[in-house]
């Protein structure tokens, strides 16, 4: 029992880490952007303050369902962090860390969040949602591909696993051993992330930010905690997925962090794609290429 | 009681009936009455007739097999004259005729007295269907129906000039024995087979059907499409089993015709939209998977399919036509909705239909699979694959129908159905019912059939 | 307790419920629940007994031919259970749906009908007695269907089902011709992997398809399950379509499968030794996926999106048992309980929503979570089930035939399988955010109101399994691997809690709890934060513009509409399909008519004469 306790109380501490890292990188990368951009940029904790002022705020609700959506959200995606891995061997639940619980806690999450912002009224939200499912049934098959593609080669889906099977093997990342999966899971983690030009989705001027715009005070103040450890969990998969995982926790930040910039920098030179050039987009290169690299390590055993 | 008695009483009476016109439907009910009663006492055996033996003399026949095509018969016509004697009177003497020529095909062993009882069973039908008034279609029956007793005649010639036999049961052991070839035979019973082909409605030689049943009414729709029909087919399948020889080419456009049949019956009624046409075409194909069975040999399931239909035509036929005569046309269109207000009616077509696709619970269904089993034992896979496949379409359309007359919000016909049609058809559906549930008699009897009849109708 | 005796318990109030009913509506329909719980509550005693032995045989019954004969056995139960469960969870609901029925006593004899049925079709080893009870089911739910008020859609349930079932036929009467006898075990494992077993096989896979509504044979789903009366929708979902599963067991489990080109795919690790027939069935089921995924997002109506989710469904339990294999049979087995309970869930609550708008159209309803909460959580855990997400059942066959697809390295149907998954998120998201959520309509909301109590009951019973099974699934894949065994497989290594897959191991316990911790953190910040202020739905940001009608307001026409722009010119083949086959049978049927049913005899002398020339060819 207190095993299980302790346990517990290690994965929400997994969460809260996982929060506060995610937090501060995405403070750095503000200026990181900025400075692309040629400009100076918020300082490195001013996302911590923006969370921590919505949540002192007094707000509006539109009924219970606007409400239970967000604590679901919250909820589910503090739930799946629990379950991450920080190093191939740190986390805390040994031996559940399963690719499969990931991606679809992750999905409640989402639904949480969609329920929430359609029980608001406001159809600009549920334009929003639309958008988010649709790239969403966009980026997830190519990348679900090359992790099938990495399951059937190291016959687990165990996250830590696989980064230890790739660590094993002379930290040969499957980012390098499978090139051509390796670029899809790199679009497909922009997807993931919302970032440009798969932004579509929040698309501020268009839309009004979407499934966001009837939020404000707690409720927003979550919603942006939950976006964070969302992104927390993404990447972290990204990182024991395709850069071998990290045998202890710096190695795991500067992987984390590494990752994590070269998308805001890519993506900070990109417009924004339309919903249906979004799904035709990864339908037709990453798919393609997904499955070439699937066939090609699953069936021909060219692996590098 | 001699069976000869089948045959001589209604032709006397209808004799008789000429005398006293008033009364002819009254005779007609109580003759038709007291052929069904009289079977009961009846003597299996042959009757010569005339004083000479076979195979020199007319000899009729009365084994388990035409014994239950009478009953068969007989009921039928009994119910299509009681439920029709006041409204069509007038036919009441070529209606006895009708019987005496019916019962005269079961009877007979002989193949030119089957010839004479033909054209009289076909005379009176012809002026039986003029009150369909429509006499285009009457006489288009008239000349189809004699160009084919014609070539059977023909046929006939030719059998009797090869074999100097005109006994049924003689001429299959001459042929037997003659150690002729098929391909000799195969041109007079290529004939014979055209000739009744046309009686039994395969499809190249059927062209009357349409005129005379989609105009039918209450007489002769029933008349034609049940008790004829079961007559005909009753004897086509005596002559299939114990006379003809089918093999090599002959075969083959018996096949051809037959398919053809089936496949084009079905679709033909599935392309219909009025009721009548719906019932012909399907009694179309219904008559060809007759023939078919009886050419498989599966002599008693065949009797079944015969003894089905027949019932289950009788009841769609009378239905349709009190419906039509009081709607005016047959549309679907115009049925829409008919059972609605007329549950008891509806509940027996439904069961008759449901039977006619063979679906479990009914009768149908105890006779196709038991056809199918058969056939499939004796390693033909290819006309299941054909009865199967037609099946589907039958039932679309036959279900499309169904879901047509019991479903309609408003505006529903208004037809009254007298209290006797709603007796008859109630009880035809009650069996049809019972026997499928209650399949023991069924199935032994069929076995009985194939042990029996077969060889008493061959070797007298 | 035996099987005759249920079958004629079901027939027999089956006709107690239509007298009754003629006397009472409602009360006709009451007996529905009677007889359909005490037949469920009956087959679940007959678990009680099986597990203390093996299979057991009865004896035929003396009134009939002496081949009916019926047999428990670990499969048949597996599926009666289920089924009869959900008959008894849809009953409920009758008595409140009949009275809008054109003929509500026949409505309830069908009823029980279906169920009689169902039962004869599980339970027997006998093929005459499961195609006899098949067909049965068959103008059962013929006369069902229609009552929703449309022919259209019983017809082609008609039409499919016994294409269906005459597949089923001729595959019967093959194993018959091979074995004189229609023993199901032992005419299936006589043809086993030799030639008629293709035959066998191709014939049962398509009976299967068929009742499953699988692809190319889906037509009649939609149209069935979105036409249907209500009640009749979730049975049918729920139920009867799983009788299509059933089948597609025999198939591919219970024979051998064929083609041999194993090998030559042979993955890189282990060779995955898959035959011709299992990727044929595998690729249909993969195509199924896709293109009820793809048909669901288009709907407008909420019963005919979950009807093609109800098809989507069944290709993932095609594809899994085509698999075969541990993870596959266990996958597909468990599929088939998860998609039951959650789609007959679903249904229900549309369903309940139905019968107070009158409408299950998304375009015309909005906002009913706030008249009907305890419906829309239903359709919720519901529809989480669907989508394959933790905690609930669905997400552990999911997680199984996940595995199975990846260990076989099949790369093109995992696509399938993949987008199938994640596109049941668009799809079930949509009736819930068009009907439930979004602005109240004020043409429902003063008629709009909680379903009652028994209405709710079913509906709760069939949520709390919903979670039950994706919490402690190991209860019902006990069951599962006692079946598999049954069939001559492997059944699945169970720990306590634990589930041990090929790549991996699965705790759903621990899920469900970590997700409750979770929650439960969020909640507390929730609520120790300030409270809000309620404001109404019209309350909302609209750039400026001032909106006062609520229709504005709502989102729900056209949802994924650049989606759908994107393919909706290419996903009509089948049914064009079907109807030119059907133009094509008119056409025919008209032709022969013009040739042949003309006024003229003497064509009718020409066809002679060209018959009598075709015999005599040569001989003149």
């Amino acid at each position: 029992m207190i095993d299980i306790l302790l346990m517990i109380l290690t994965g929400i501490g997994v969460a809260f880490f996982g929060f506060v890292l995610q937090t501060s990188i995405a403070g750095v990368n503000r200026k990181v952007v900025a400075r692309v951009q040629k400009r100076y940029g918020p300082k490195w904790y001013q996302e911590f303050l923006d969370i921590f002022k919505l949540l002192s705020k007094r707000s509006v609700t539109h009924g219970w369902i606007f409400d239970f959506g967000v604590i679901m959200a919250l909820g589910v995606i503090i739930g799946t962090a629990m379950f991450m891995p920080l190093t191939s061997s740190f986390m805390a639940f040994d031996g559940y860390d399963n690719f499969f619980i990931f991606v679809y806690l992750i999905a409640v999450g989402m639904l949480g969040m969609a329920m929430s912002a359609s029980g608001s009224g406001n159809p600009l939200a549920s334009i929003g949602v639309m958008r988010a499912l649709t790239t969403m049934l966009a980026y997830e098959v190519p990348f679900m591909i090359v992790v099938l593609t990495i399951i059937k080669l190291t016959g687990t889906s165990s996250l830590s696993e696989i980064g230890l099977f790739q660590q094993v093997a002379g930290n040969s990342w499957f980012l390098i051993a499978l090139p051509i999966g390796g670029i899809v899971a790199v679009m497909a983690l922009m997807g993931m992330l919302g970032k440009k030009p798969f932004e579509t989705y929040i698309a501020p001027a268009e839309i009004a930010s979407g499934p966001m715009v009837e939020y404000g005070g707690k409720q927003l103040g979550m919603l942006f905690i939950m976006h964070e450890i969302t992104v927390f969990i993404e990447v972290s998969l990204f990182v024991h997925l395709f850069l071998g995982g990290a045998e202890n926790i710096v190695l795991f930040i500067v992987k984390y962090f590494v990752v994590y910039t070269i998308l805001n920098i890519i993506s900070s030179v990109y417009g924004r794609f339309k919903i249906d050039q979004v799904v035709l987009f990864f339908y037709k290169w990453p798919l393609i290429m997904a499955i070439t690299q699937a066939f090609i390590a699953i069936y021909l055993g060219w692996v590098i | 009681m001699s069976a000869i008695l089948l045959i001589a009483v209604p032709l006397l009476a209808a004799f008789i009936s000429i005398l006293f016109k008033k009364y002819a439907h009254y005779i007609l009910v109580f003759v038709s009455f007291a052929s069904v009663f009289a079977l009961e006492y009846m003597d299996l055996g042959t009757i010569t007739v005339g004083g000479f033996n076979a195979p020199f003399g007319i000899v009729l026949i009365l084994d388990d097999y035409s014994l239950i095509a009478l009953y068969i018969v007989n009921t039928l016509f009994f119910l299509v004259a009681i439920l029709n004697c006041n409204e069509f009177k007038k036919v009441g003497s070529i209606m006895l005729v009708a019987l005496a020529g019916l019962n005269g095909l079961l009877l007979t062993g002989d193949l030119f007295n089957l010839f004479v009882f033909l054209e009289v069973a076909g005379i009176a039908a012809y002026l039986i269907t003029t009150t369909n008034k429509k006499p285009l279609a009457t006489f288009n029956y008239l000349i189809q129906g004699t160009v084919g007793s014609s070539l059977y005649l023909l046929g006939l010639i030719l059998l009797y000039a090869m074999f100097g036999t005109l006994n049924m049961a003689d001429m299959a052991s001459s042929i037997a024995s003659s150690g002729y070839g098929a391909g000799v035979t195969a041109f007079p019973f290529l004939l014979m087979f055209i000739g009744f082909g046309v009686e039994a409605k395969l499809l190249p030689f059927n062209s009357w059907t349409k005129g005379i049943l989609a105009n039918s009414n209450r007489l002769t729709g029933p008349m034609i499409a049940s008790v004829y029909a079961a007559a005909i087919g009753f004897v086509f399948g005596r002559l299939l089993t114990n006379v003809f020889v089918i093999e090599d080419t002959f075969l083959i456009i018996v096949t051809i015709i037959l398919i053809f049949s089936v496949v084009a019956g079905e679709a033909m009624a599935y392309a219909s939209t009025k009721v009548r046409e719906i019932l012909l075409y399907s009694s179309v194909a219904q008559a060809a998977l007759v023939v078919v069975v009886f050419m498989s040999g599966f002599t008693g399931w065949a009797v079944y399919l015969i003894i089905g239909n027949a019932a289950a035509k009788l009841v769609l036929f009378l239905i349709t036509n009190t419906a039509t005569k009081q709607l005016g046309n047959d549309d679907v269109e115009t049925f829409k909705g008919l059972f609605v207000n007329n549950k008891i009616i509806g509940l027996s077509f439904t069961a008759v239909t449901l039977s006619v696709i063979g679906l479990p619970m009914f009768l149908g269904f105890v006779t196709k699979m038991n056809i199918l089993e058969n056939m499939f034992v004796s390693g033909d896979y290819i006309w299941p694959a054909i009865i199967l496949i037609t099946s589907v379409v039958e039932g679309i359309y036959f279900i499309r129908l169904l879901l047509n007359l019991w479903y309609k919000e408003n505006d529903l016909p208004e037809v009254k159905f007298e209290f006797v049609l709603k007796y008859v058809v109630v009880i035809i559906a009650l069996l049809i019912m019972v026997f499928g549930v209650y399949t023991e008699p069924v199935q032994e009897s069929a076995d009985d059939l194939v042990a029996y009849s077969y060889i008493e109708g061959g070797n007298l | 307790m035996t099987v005759e005796f249920l079958i004629l318990v079901a027939l027999a109030s089956g006709i107690l419920a239509y007298f009754v009913g003629r006397l009472n509506k409602v009360l006709g329909a009451v007996v529905t629940i009677v007889a359909s719980m005490f037949i469920f509550i009956m087959i679940g005693y007959m678990m009680q007994d099986i597990n203390a032995g093996t299979t057991f045989n009865y004896n035929a019954v003396e009134y009939m031919p002496d081949f009916v004969t019926f047999m428990v056995t670990y499969l048949g139960l597996f599926f009666a259970i289920l089924v009869t469960f959900i008959f008894a969870m849809v009953s409920f609901f009758n008595p409140f749906f009949v009275e809008k029925y054109k003929y509500p006593a026949l409505y309830s004899m069908l009823y029980l009908f279906s169920l009689a049925g169902v039962l004869g079709v599980f339970l027997t080893d006998n093929f005459m007695v499961l195609f006899f009870f098949f067909e049965f089911i068959v103008w059962s739910g013929l006369f069902l269907i229609p009552l929703g008020k449309n022919n259209k859609a019983a017809i082609s349930y008609y039409a499919f089902s016994t294409a269906g079932s005459f597949a089923l036929l001729y595959a019967i009467f093959i194993m018959f011709a091979e074995t004189g006898s229609y023993n199901l075990h032992l005419g299936l494992a006589t043809v086993s992997g030799t030639t008629e077993g293709t035959y066998v096989l191709a014939l049962l896979a398509f009976a299967a398809f068929a009742k499953l509504g699988a692809f190319p044979l889906n037509v009649w789903l939609p149209r069935a399950l979105g036409k249907a009366p209500d009640p009749i929708t979730a049975v049918f979902s729920g139920g009867l379509e799983k009788l299509g599963a059933f089948v597609a067991v025999l198939a591919l489990v219970k024979l051998a499968p064929v083609g041999d080109i194993a090998g030559t795919l042979g993955g890189l690790t282990e060779a995955t030794f898959l035959f011709a027939s299992q990727y044929i069935v595998a690729t249909l089921g993969a195509m199924t996926i896709i293109f009820g995924t793809l048909m669901a997002i288009r709907q407008d109506d909420a019963k005919k999106l979950l009807a093609y989710s109800s098809m989507s469904n069944g290709g993932y339990i095609l594809v899994a048992l085509s698999l075969g294999g541990t993870l596959g049979l266990s996958g597909g087995l468990y599929h088939i309980v998860a998609h039951a309970l959650a789609s007959a869930a679903a249904f229900l609550a549309i369903g309940a929503v139905s019968r107070v708008t009158g409408t299950t159209k998304m375009s015309e309803l909005g906002g009913m979570i706030h008249k009907m909460p305890v419906t829309y959580m239903v359709y919720l855990i519901a529809i989480i089930s669907m989508a394959g997400i933790p905690p609930m059942g669905g997400f552990i066959s999911k997680w199984l035939i996940f595995q199975a697809v990846i260990d076989n390295g099949l790369i093109l149907i995992a696509v399938a399988v993949f987008f199938g998954s994640i596109g049941s998120f668009l799809y079930v998201f949509r009736p819930l955010a068009a009907l439930f959520l979004g602005q109240e309509l004020p043409q429902h909301r003063d008629k709009a109101k909680e379903a009652p109590f028994f209405m709710l009951l079913p509906m709760l019973i069939l949520s709390g399994l919903i979670v039950f099974t994706g919490v402690m699934p190991n209860i019902f894949l006990d069951f599962i691997n006692d079946v598999i065994a049954e069939l001559g497989g492997t059944g699945l290594l169970l720990g306590d809690y634990t589930i041990t897959g090929v790549n991996g191991v699965l705790q759903p316990t621990l899920i469900a709890s970590v997700f409750g911790v979770g929650v439960l953190i969020a909640f507390i910040i929730f609520i120790l934060l300030k409270k809000s202020k309620k404001v109404g739905l019209m309350d909302t940001y609209t750039a400026g513009n001032f909106i006062y009608t609520e229709e504005l307001m709502h989102y729900s026409l056209d949802f994924y509409a650049p989606l759908e722009r994107l393919y909706e010119k290419h996903i009509n083949i089948t049914k064009d399909f079907y109807k030119k086959l059907e133009n094509k049978v008119v056409d025919f049927g008209r032709m022969v008519k013009y040739f042949f049913f003309t006024n003229k005899p003497e064509i009718t002398v020409f066809w002679i004469i060209i018959l009598i020339g075709f015999l005599l060819w040569g001989e003149l």
